[in-house]
């Protein structure tokens, strides 16, 4: 076995993807807290029991995203973005020029190269419109967990828009219309529509072609479609898309053995 | 709109509001100033030719302590649109005055704005710290529009204000008419400095400046030339240009001299060399350097106010005459000031294309202070003018708060990877 393994230390989410010859072969994740490299070494070892591998079983590992500094046994470390265009570009078979990744706590667009390479990007600022932790306050607001966003994202219901681009006036709006009767549905939708716009404002002039989706909020099918109809573009989400990262740190230590 | 900041003259006994505001004004900054030389100071290829330069910055520079230190009178510049050498003609102290201090826009008065000009809100806590600073005369060039309605703000909150003189700033640059117009305020200005002089001055007392000037630019452009090697670290460039407002034109460029000698012995910084763009940076703001120095991305060069573009150009002269100095002045800043305010700016691409056949600059970063309006228009326009030549073009958008530092280092690292 040739196993590597890439962590990606989020804002959000520790996750880790196990990668034998190319293939991913197991990922795992955990919420970030203090004592990250702790965490990210439990994690590891949780997945070498899962695979059933001794102890004494031997892995480079690189580390990327905003707490790869806090991970002192790295053999390779590694900016997000490079991180993320590898692991994307693989998973896609080789497709992906444009991207989108929704993180804990920021968005990033992606323009790749026919080799693969990052050749563009842009990131939000400070600012936490849009990215995960806005879908986890609206999830909480809405007494709803995210998982059922999706289904409840294609209920009817009357239009209505989320116009605050600021996390904390979309609050408002949420609030808003909840208090004018407005069902989970049409908020929801609206919610999507809201990160959609703010995305696709993000990612500028796309390549012709789909748009890859990735990231945590990736498995949200409502948030691709309403990129989708915002970019008015085929949205392809990779399978795991919160392990994208995470693949493409692995990937990285290829390159570099 | 009343705040405790600077009450009115003869309204009664000092506020104890404002007294508190000051302190507590005084201390945020003086700490932070402190800290960022502190920072400097720990680095590696600090000299005693670095620690000139912060010195002067230690110091007490609030207007009367800069004034009896340098022997002369000062006033306060709020762009650099307007030649220098009118200033040194007459002996005066041109003082910049916008900020860079994220503990003066902490100490800011309440009620401005909220997404204001960062420099600007800077100097508004500046003035709570300093009122002397507020009863200066000030020269305002009308650049952008924070700049231009800045004195109607300052008089919402300070009363107690010297004279205020509007430079009119012709926004079509490129037209004719506009050469003629920015040399008749230049002509105004003049007339005007020799007022608040209080002394007559002519074609011996301009060249007299031109030639001390000339000496300056000599100076930094020394510098940059090291610059371009990649033999000055971002953190000491800014360092040296800002201190120049608290020092004398002869003394500063001895020192830029010292300096460049301390650093021409440095090894070039390896990495990718990038430009500077974008709105100014300006002590003790240093967290965008600090990034490019401790990521190897070394800066080769920018096109900022507040950086190389400090002295503008050599000054031609084509005739040596009062009128024809006041000419070759005048046409010097007006064709060298590639502010964004400008309709029209066909030369801003021509710094940054210099610096690329000069010295292999690979990428050039953008800097945006959130709230800076015209530069976040001219960013569009930079960056595809930029791929249209084949230059790699990022654009950081952030304000003088520490928080975003590893937001901007992940997008550095990224940018770095494509360089």
């Amino acid at each position: 076995m040739n196993l590597k393994v890439g962590l990606d230390l989020g804002s959000a989410a520790i996750k880790a993807a196990f990668v034998d010859s190319g293939e991913m072969i197991w990922t795992g994740v955990t919420a970030t807290a203090p004592g990250q490299e702790a965490i990210a070494l439990n994690l590891i070892g949780q997945g070498l029991r899962e695979l059933g591998l001794p102890p004494s079983q031997t892995y480079p590992v690189a580390s990327t995203g905003y707490g790869k500094n806090l991970y002192a046994p790295t053999d390779l470390k590694l900016d997000e973005l490079t991180a993320n265009a590898a692991g994307l570009f693989r998973l896609s078979d080789g497709q992906a020029r444009a991207a989108i990744n929704i993180g804990g706590q920021d968005i990033k667009a992606l323009k790749l190269s026919p080799a693969g390479k990052l050749v563009d990007f842009r990131m939000n600022d400070k600012c936490a419109a849009g990215t995960g932790r806005f879908f986890e306050l609206a999830a909480r607001l809405l007494d709803t967990p995210l998982d059922k966003f999706p289904g409840l994202s294609r209920e009817p219901g009357p239009d209505v828009a989320i116009n605050s681009t600021c996390v904390v006036f979309a609050e408002t709006e949420i609030i808003s219309l909840m208090s004018r009767g407005v069902s989970l549905g049409p908020i929801i939708r609206a919610l999507h529509a809201s990160v959609a716009k703010r995305a696709a404002g993000l990612l500028g002039h796309a390549p012709p072609g789909p748009v890859w989706l990735d990231g945590g909020p990736a498995m949200n099918g409502g948030l691709a479609e309403a990129l989708g109809d915002e970019l008015m573009a085929e949205v392809r989400v990779v399978p795991k898309p919160q392990f994208t990262v995470a693949y493409g740190a692995a990937l990285a230590l290829e390159g570099s053995s | 709109m009343e705040h405790p900041t600077n009450p009115a003259p003869d309204t009664g006994p000092p506020d104890p509001r404002a007294e508190r505001a000051r302190a507590r004004a005084r201390d945020r900054i003086d700490r932070e100033t402190n800290d960022a030389l502190a920072a400097l100071a720990q680095r590696d290829d600090y000299g005693e030719a670095i620690d000139y330069f912060a010195n002067i910055l230690r110091q007490d520079n609030s207007p009367p302590a800069l004034a009896a230190r340098l022997g002369r009178k000062v006033v306060g510049l709020m762009c650099l649109q307007v030649p220098p050498e009118l200033f040194v003609a007459l002996g005066l102290q041109p003082l910049r005055l916008y900020g860079g201090s994220l503990g003066a826009a902490k100490s800011s008065p309440p009620g401005l704005p909220a997404l204001m000009c960062p420099l600007l809100r800077s100097l508004m806590g500046e003035l709570v710290k300093e009122p002397s600073l507020g009863t200066l005369d000030w020269v305002i060039p009308t650049t952008c529009d924070w700049v231009s309605g800045f004195e109607s703000l300052r008089e919402l909150w300070f009363h107690d204000t010297g004279t205020v003189r509007m430079v009119e700033l012709p926004r079509r640059k490129e037209h004719p008419q506009a050469t003629e117009r920015w040399l008749s305020e230049v002509k105004g200005l003049w007339d005007h400095l020799k007022g608040l002089a209080g002394r007559k001055a002519g074609r011996k007392e301009l060249l007299f400046a031109l030639e001390a000037l000339e000496a300056a630019r000599a100076a930094l452009g020394r510098l940059t030339a090291l610059r371009r090697a990649g033999q000055v670290p971002a953190v000491y460039f800014f360092l040296f240009t800002h201190s120049f407002f608290f020092d004398s034109v002869p003394s500063w460029s001895k020192a830029v001299h010292g300096a460049a000698d301390h650093l021409a012995a440095r090894k070039p910084a390896p990495g990718p060399g990038v430009f500077l763009t974008g709105s100014p940076i300006v002590f003790p703001n240093l967290k965008p350097l600090r990034l490019f120095d401790d990521l190897g991305l070394p800066v080769l060069g920018d096109d900022m106010c507040s950086g190389e573009r400090l002295l503008f150009r050599h000054v031609a002269l084509r005739d040596t005459s009062e009128a024809g100095i006041l000419r070759a002045l005048s046409e010097t800043t007006h064709d060298g000031c590639l502010c964004p305010v400008f309709a029209e700016n066909r030369r801003r691409l021509g710094p940054i294309m210099e610096a690329k056949a000069e010295a292999g600059v690979k990428g050039v970063v953008f800097h945006l202070l959130k709230g800076c309006h015209p530069y976040e228009m001219d960013s569009l326009t930079l960056e595809r003018d930029l791929a249209e030549n084949d230059t790699r073009f990022i654009r950081l958008e952030t304000d003088y708060a520490p928080e975003d530092g590893g937001n901007l280092l992940t997008r550095l690292e990224a940018f770095k990877s494509t360089l």
